[in-house]
């Protein structure tokens, strides 16, 4: 046990580094996301009962310190015995600042017994290596595999994920849902998954950038592989809130979500390719976004609201309106950037590591 | 087929690579040598499409690669420096990945990404996520990658680098054996003593510009490649050993 000590000790040097080496305005990012996660879930928690409320909490604190663990790194280097790598795995557990905060909320809320289960269930992944994967040649299928593998390892998708669990978990629960809940949470929803729409490269690294370039596809034809992950993803969430205001405020109010929800999708995907191909960065994996163009996330946040308003407010031919301009502006968009993606090759892969 | 006429890269002022004209003729494995930095990647990037030139033309298999990009890749098989693999992606996936995108069937695919798997002792660990796979499996997997459509040209960037001795001679017999079929084999690599039992003819590039031209035969390379590139004066290591 003694000869792991150099190792341990390194392990915890490096988590607390990489921790602290986020710098300011990273772990600002970070805590806002958080209050606004824990602000949004009071706000819908408030109507369900407490088994629920518990599940939800522990949805979320099992995703956020599953994710941040990230995948076996160092350890893997070293010859270690199956009893070494358990001790390694726990110590690593034990020092992460996460897996404080997981054992005090549901510690807290919910008793220390489910607090072993959650921390096995973080381990569960490790377990799993090795685990044969199913994976049938296609066209594109693979491509998709790849953005929603590395969609789902960040943080800002996980929260749009657990925003629309929370909806729909206030769906069910409250009789008399709020109108206004139905089209917030879209924007919501859109706006959290905003940062992977406008860096659709950004978890490809540039090692990934250079595959896609050496493939025999046209700069379109990347983007709309991109453009049907973005649709997978955000459209599944969506699809989750339009379905859920279906069933508690009738079939129209169902068809004016999916509709803003379609006229969010084109909008980001739209934006998304360009901002992609003209102001590039890098997404890390394990984290929220960090970084990117201020202006590029405010022209989103200001598209975004468009769907919203309609949705709100408009009359159905202004609903249809804006999901016309949105949809052919993606059309639009897509091409350029696409042309784009071609001449500007060299420049994209040198903003990614 | 591969030509290029003129080739330059600069990089602000650093001109990487210079003046380089090419001939690589079908049936062909031509061994692309130099040191450290004299520009050997960055011309396979230009002759792949990843960079694009400052100056000249390049012409593979008979098309303008700045005129049909999507068509020369079609007809290429490329082992990057970077080895160009997406994390997120198990090694098979990326080769169920490309099977497609270059017209071959799914069974197809599958046999042929079985066989090269196999054949590069990788079967085992095809469902490791590259980015948590070894260098040398990383490296066997963009080598699988750019030999399963059956390319007319193949593009190597230190196919030997990183690779354990028992996959390194598959390798040189795949690439043999391609070659004989027809296919243009180009090959960059530090190793002379490989390049020489491999390669049928050679450039050696220096500063960006290339030096030596020469087929195997003719003279020992290491004589031609030491003449040009000369090795750093001796220092007496007393402290060592």
């Amino acid at each position: 046990m003694a000869r792991l000590g150099p190792l341990l000790g390194a392990l915890v040097k490096i988590r607390w580094r990489t921790l602290l080496g986020r710098g300011s305005a990273e772990i600002t990012g970070e805590v806002l996301m958080l209050l606004a996660a824990g602000l949004m879930a009071e706000r819908f928690l408030q109507y369900l009962p407490e088994f629920p409320v518990v599940w939800v909490w522990v949805g979320l604190a099992v995703c956020w310190l599953g994710m941040s663990r990230g995948p076996e790194g160092v350890p893997g280097q070293f010859p270690l015995t199956r009893g070494d790598r358990m001790v390694v795995r726990t110590v690593e557990l034990a020092v992460n600042p996460l897996s404080w905060i997981l054992v005090f909320v549901t510690g807290r809320i919910s008793g220390w017994g489910l607090c072993l289960i959650l921390l096995a269930g973080v381990e569960w992944p490790t377990w799993r290596r090795g685990k044969r994967v199913s994976a049938r040649p296609s066209r594109w299928p693979a491509l998709l595999r790849k953005d929603l593998r590395a969609a789902v390892r960040l943080f800002d998708t996980a929260l749009a994920g657990v925003i629309v669990l929370m909806f729909v978990a206030y769906a069910v629960r409250e009789a008399n849902l709020a109108v206004e809940a139905a089209w917030i949470v879209p924007v919501v929803v859109a706006l959290s998954n905003s940062t992977i729409a406008l860096n659709a490269f950004g978890t490809d690294n540039g090692t990934g950038f250079d595959r896609y370039l050496l493939l025999p596809l046209t700069g379109r034809e990347i983007l709309w592989s991109k453009t049907v992950s973005l649709v997978v993803l955000v459209g599944g969430q969506l699809g989750l809130v339009a379905l859920a205001a279906s069933w508690r405020l009738g079939w129209e109010m169902g068809l004016v979500v999916g509709v803003e929800g379609l006229s969010l999708l084109f909008l980001l995907a739209g934006w998304g390719a360009w901002v992609s191909v003209w102001v590039p960065f890098a997404l890390k994996a394990y984290r929220f976004a960090d970084g990117g163009s201020v202006w590029a996330g405010l022209v989103a946040f200001a598209l975004c609201l468009g769907p919203g308003m309609a949705a709100a407010r408009g009359d159905w031919w202004v609903r249809l309106l804006v999901l016309w301009v949105a949809g052919a502006g993606c059309w639009v968009m897509l091409g350029v950037a696409g042309r784009r993606l071609e001449r500007g090759r060299e420049r994209i892969r040198e903003r990614l590591p | 087929m591969i030509r290029a006429i003129g080739l330059q890269k600069k990089f602000g002022t650093f001109t990487a690579v210079d003046s380089v004209d090419l001939t690589v003729e079908p049936g062909t494995i031509h061994g692309f040598l130099g040191p450290n930095g004299s520009g050997k990647s960055t011309t396979v990037k230009m002759l792949t499409g990843l960079l694009e030139p400052t100056a000249g033309t390049v012409e593979i298999n008979g098309m303008d690669l700045r005129v049909d990009p999507v068509g020369v890749k079609q007809t290429i098989g490329v082992l990057p420096e970077d080895l160009a693999l997406f994390d997120a992606l198990t090694l098979w996936e990326h080769l169920a990945l490309a099977g497609p995108l270059y017209g071959l069937s799914r069974g197809e695919t599958e046999a042929r990404a079985g066989q090269l798997l196999r054949y590069l002792d990788l079967f085992a660990e095809r469902h490791t996520e590259a980015g948590q796979a070894s260098y040398g499996m990383r490296k066997k997997t963009a080598l699988a990658l750019a030999l399963l459509h059956n390319p007319k040209t193949l593009f190597l960037d230190e196919p030997f680098e990183g690779i354990d001795p028992s996959s390194a001679e598959n390798i040189r017999e795949l690439l043999v054996g391609m070659a004989e079929k027809g296919a243009t084999v180009f090959v960059t690599s530090h190793l002379l003593d490989v390049v020489e039992k491999l390669v049928s003819s050679y450039s050696i590039l220096a500063g960006g510009k290339v030096v030596a031209t020469g087929r195997i035969g003719e003279r020992p390379l290491k004589d031609v490649y030491f003449e040009h590139i000369p090795r750093p004066a001796g220092e007496e290591f007393s402290w060592l050993g």
